[in-house]
C-alpha cells in the first residue's frame, strides 16, 4: 500500500555545517605538511597526502545551495498486518552526495529495514531526487503517531552535513483486521423490509414457499401452470419473504486481560473482542442486515444500525477508537440501548466486568434477544508469576460460576471460536422466537 | 533518536576495520623503525577510541597518536613504509567518515561502499604518485627541501586534475538536469 503523496511541502531547508570528519582531514594534512617542511621529511609529506587530497576535494565540491525535502502529509489508514511505505525525498543539489533517513518505529509496528535506518548516494548523473524510504507494518489496531524521523545529507567524503531535520509524527488508524467468521443458521426476528433472511410470513421473494390456490391480488407471473392444468383450477406458487435483521453488538471494552502482541503473536482479551466484532459485523452486514455497535469502556462509542459496506467501514472505524476503561462500571450505571422489540444484541465480552453481567441480564429481561460470546482467550501471554497464575485460576472458576448464572437467567453464553461459533444459538433462538415469552417491562 | 552507543551492523564492521588498522600500525612501526613500550600504548590507546566514538575529536587525536607514533620511530624518511602508514591512516579516517554518513543500524548499500572504495583507490593512487616523485627527486640527488617542495607540487596538480574532472563534470550535468 502506498502513502498518498499528492499534496507535498517543504518541510524547510538548513544550512550544510562542516563536519568532524572535514576538520580531522584538514587539521592532520596542513599539520604534517608544515611539519614535512620544517623538518625536510619527505616521509610526513606522503602522510598528509591522503588528507590534503580529501580536504581540498571536499572544498571543491562542498555544496553551496540548501537541500530542500518532501515527505507524505498523510498517512493511510491500514487493516493489521498491512504494510505502508514511508518515503522522503531530497533534491539532488549540487555537491549533496548521500541522504539518510532515520524512521522512529511506533508500538506494534515492524519495519524494514529493521532498525528503520537506510541511507542511500545522490545519482550524480540522472535523477534530481534521492528517494529514502522504509516500509512500516502495523500489527496492531487502533490510533498512534507513526512517521517521526530524521532526514540528514552528507556532501563527499562527509565533509558537509545538512541536518538532521526532524519530521513530525502523523496519526494513523489502524483497523481490525476481522477475524474468519460464518454462520450457516438464519437470523432470527427479521423484519426489515430487504434482506437475505427468509421471513417468518409469506410474500415477495425469492425462496419457495408452497403452492396454493390463486387468490384475488395475486401477480399473473406466479401462476404455476403445470399445476393449473392438472387440478382445473389457477395456483399459484408462493414464496417467502425477503426480510433483514437488525443485530446490535455490545462491545465490552471495560477490561483487558493478557498482553497483546500484535497481530502474530499472544492476542489480548480485547483484540479477540475487537476482531471479533469485526467479524460478525462483517458477516452480517454482508448478509444484508443491519448492524449496530455500541461500545463500552471508557468513553461510551455508539453507531446507529444500518447496512452496507460503507457502514462495514465504520463499524471498524468505531472499533478502532475502543480503548480500555471501566468508567460505566465506576458509575454502575448500565446502558440504556434503545433498541427495537425484534433487534438482536450480541454481546462480545470477557464476562469479567460485573457490570457486562448485569446489562445482559437486564436485556434479556426487556424481551430481547441476547447472545453473550465470550472472548476470554485459552491462553494469555504474560502472566509468568506462579501466585498470579494460580489467582488467575480461581477467578476462572468463580468465572465459570457467574456464566453458569448468567444462563439459568435465559442468556446463552458462547466461546469465540471463529467459524460456526453463533450457529447453534441462532438455531435455539429462532426456535424460542415462535414460542410465546413472557417480559419484564 | 540518538546515536547508539554500541556499534551494529555495518557500523560495527567498519568500527572493526578502523580499529584494526590502527593496531597494524604497530608491526609497519617496527618493520620500518624502532619500537618503543609507550608507543604501543599509544597506538593501542587510539585504537580504544577510534572503536568507541563514533564522530567526535577523538579520531583526530587516534590519527594523531598515530603519527607522533611513526615520527617516534624515526623510520627512513623514504621509507615506502611511510606509504602504508599514510594508506592506514587513510583508512581509519574513511571509516570514521563513512560511519557517520549513515544513522545507527543502518546498512550501507553497494552503490554507497563502491562509490567510498572508488575514491578511495583515486586518493591511495595520488599518494603512491606523491611517494614516486619524492623517490626519484632524491634519485637525483636533490636536497629535501626539494623533494618536499616537488612532492607538494606534484600533489596540487594531481589534485587538480581529478577534482577538475570530478566537479566540473558533475556540476555540468546537474546544471543540465534542471534546464526545462
Amino acid at each position: 500500500m502506498s502513502t498518498r503523496y499528492g499534496d507535498r511541502r517543504t518541510a524547510g531547508v538548513g544550512g550544510w555545517k562542516p563536519t568532524n570528519a572535514y576538520l580531522r582531514a584538514c587539521v592532520l594534512g596542513v599539520a604534517l605538511l608544515l611539519a614535512a617542511m620544517l623538518f625536510h621529511n619527505v616521509g610526513l609529506t606522503v602522510l598528509a597526502t591522503p588528507f590534503l587530497v580529501v580536504t581540498t576535494w571536499s572544498l571543491i565540491t562542498r555544496p553551496t545551495e540548501p537541500a530542500a525535502l518532501r515527505h507524505p502529509r498523510a498517512l493511510p489508514t491500514l487493516r493489521e498486518g498491512e504494510a505502508m511505505s514511508w518515503q522522503v525525498e531530497l533534491d539532488v543539489v549540487p555537491g549533496l552526495d548521500q541522504g539518510a533517513l532515520l524512521f522512529e518505529r511506533a508500538n506494534y509496528q515492524e519495519l524494514r529495514p529493521a532498525s528503520g535506518a537506510c541511507a542511500e548516494v545522490a545519482d550524480l548523473r540522472g535523477r534530481t531526487t534521492l528517494t529514502l524510504g522504509v516500509q512500516a507494518r502495523s500489527t496492531r489496531w487502533g490510533h498512534q503517531s507513526v512517521g517521526r524521523s530524521l532526514v540528514s545529507a552528507t556532501s563527499s567524503w562527509a565533509a558537509y552535513r545538512w541536518g538532521p531535520l526532524e519530521i513530525a509524527s502523523l496519526p494513523q488508524t489502524t483497523l481490525p483486521l476481522p477475524a474468519v467468521f460464518d454462520a450457516a443458521a438464519p437470523t432470527p426476528h427479521p423484519v426489515g423490509l430487504v434482506g437475505l433472511n427468509r421471513a417468518a410470513r409469506r410474500g415477495e421473494g425469492s425462496e419457495f414457499a408452497t403452492i396454493r390456490p390463486f387468490q384475488l391480488g395475486d401477480r399473473l407471473r406466479r401462476i404455476h401452470w403445470p399445476v393449473s392444468l392438472r387440478t382445473g383450477g389457477l395456483h399459484v406458487a408462493s414464496t417467502w419473504a425477503d426480510q433483514d435483521a437488525e443485530v446490535m453488538l455490545l462491545v465490552d471494552a471495560s477490561t483487558d486481560v493478557g498482553t497483546s502482541e500484535g497481530i502474530d503473536g499472544f492476542a489480548s482479551s480485547l483484540d479477540v473482542t475487537v476482531r471479533a466484532a469485526g467479524a460478525v459485523a462483517e458477516h452480517f452486514l454482508r448478509r444484508g442486515d443491519r448492524v449496530g455497535l455500541c461500545v463500552f469502556g471508557p468513553d461510551l462509542l455508539r453507531l446507529t444500525p444500518a447496512a452496507g459496506q460503507n457502514h462495514l467501514r465504520k463499524v471498524l472505524h468505531r472499533l478502532a477508537d475502543t480503548k480500555v476503561g471501566n468508567k460505566a462500571s465506576a458509575e454502575g450505571k448500565l446502558l440504556r440501548l434503545r433498541l427495537g422489540a425484534d433487534t438482536m444484541v450480541i454481546m462480545l465480552s470477557t464476562c469479567i466486568s460485573q457490570l457486562a453481567l448485569r446489562q445482559a441480564v437486564v436485556t434479556v429481561g426487556r424481551g430481547l434477544s441476547v447472545i453473550v460470546v465470550d472472548t476470554l482467550p485459552r491462553q494469555i501471554g504474560g502472566i509468568d508469576d506462579p501466585a498470579l497464575t494460580v489467582a488467575w485460576r480461581l477467578r476462572r472458576l468463580e468465572r465459570d460460576t457467574e456464566l453458569r448464572q448468567l444462563n439459568r437467567a435465559g442468556v446463552p453464553v458462547v466461546a469465540w471460536h471463529g467459524p460456526g461459533s453463533l450457529d447453534q444459538v441462532l438455531r435455539d433462538l429462532g426456535r424460542r422466537s415462535a414460542a410465546p415469552r413472557m417480559v419484564r417491562r | 533518536m540518538s546515536d547508539a552507543i554500541r556499534p551494529m551492523g555495518d557500523e560495527l564492521v567498519l568500527s572493526v576495520i578502523a580499529t584494526v588498522a590502527t593496531l597494524l600500525v604497530i608491526p609497519v612501526i617496527v618493520v620500518a623503525g624502532s619500537l618503543n613500550a609507550w608507543m604501543v600504548v599509544v597506538v593501542v590507546l587510539a585504537a580504544a577510541m577510534v572503536y568507541s566514538r563514533r564522530d567526535s575529536a577523538h579520531g583526530l587525536a587516534a590519527l594523531g597518536a598515530i603519527a607522533l607514533a611513526w615520527i617516534a620511530g624515526r623510520p627512513d624518511p623514504l621509507s615506502p613504509w611511510s606509504v602504508v602508514i599514510a594508506l592506514l591512516m587513510f583508512t581509519v579516517h574513511g571509516a570514521l567518515a563513512l560511519q557517520t554518513t549513515a544513522p545507527p543500524g543502518a546498512g550501507l548499500g553497494r552503490a554507497v561502499v563502491t562509490r567510498w572504495l572508488v575514491r578511495s583507490a583515486v586518493v591511495a593512487g595520488i599518494t603512491v604518485v606523491v611517494y614516486v616523485v619524492a623517490v626519484s627527486l632524491d634519485n637525483l640527488h636533490r636536497s629535501d627541501g626539494e623533494a618536499v617542495l616537488a612532492a607538494a607540487l606534484a600533489l596540487l596538480g594531481g589534485l587538480v586534475l581529478l577534482l577538475r574532472q570530478e566537479t566540473l563534470g558533475g556540476r555540468r550535468q546537474g546544471a543540465g538536469d534542471r534546464s526545462p
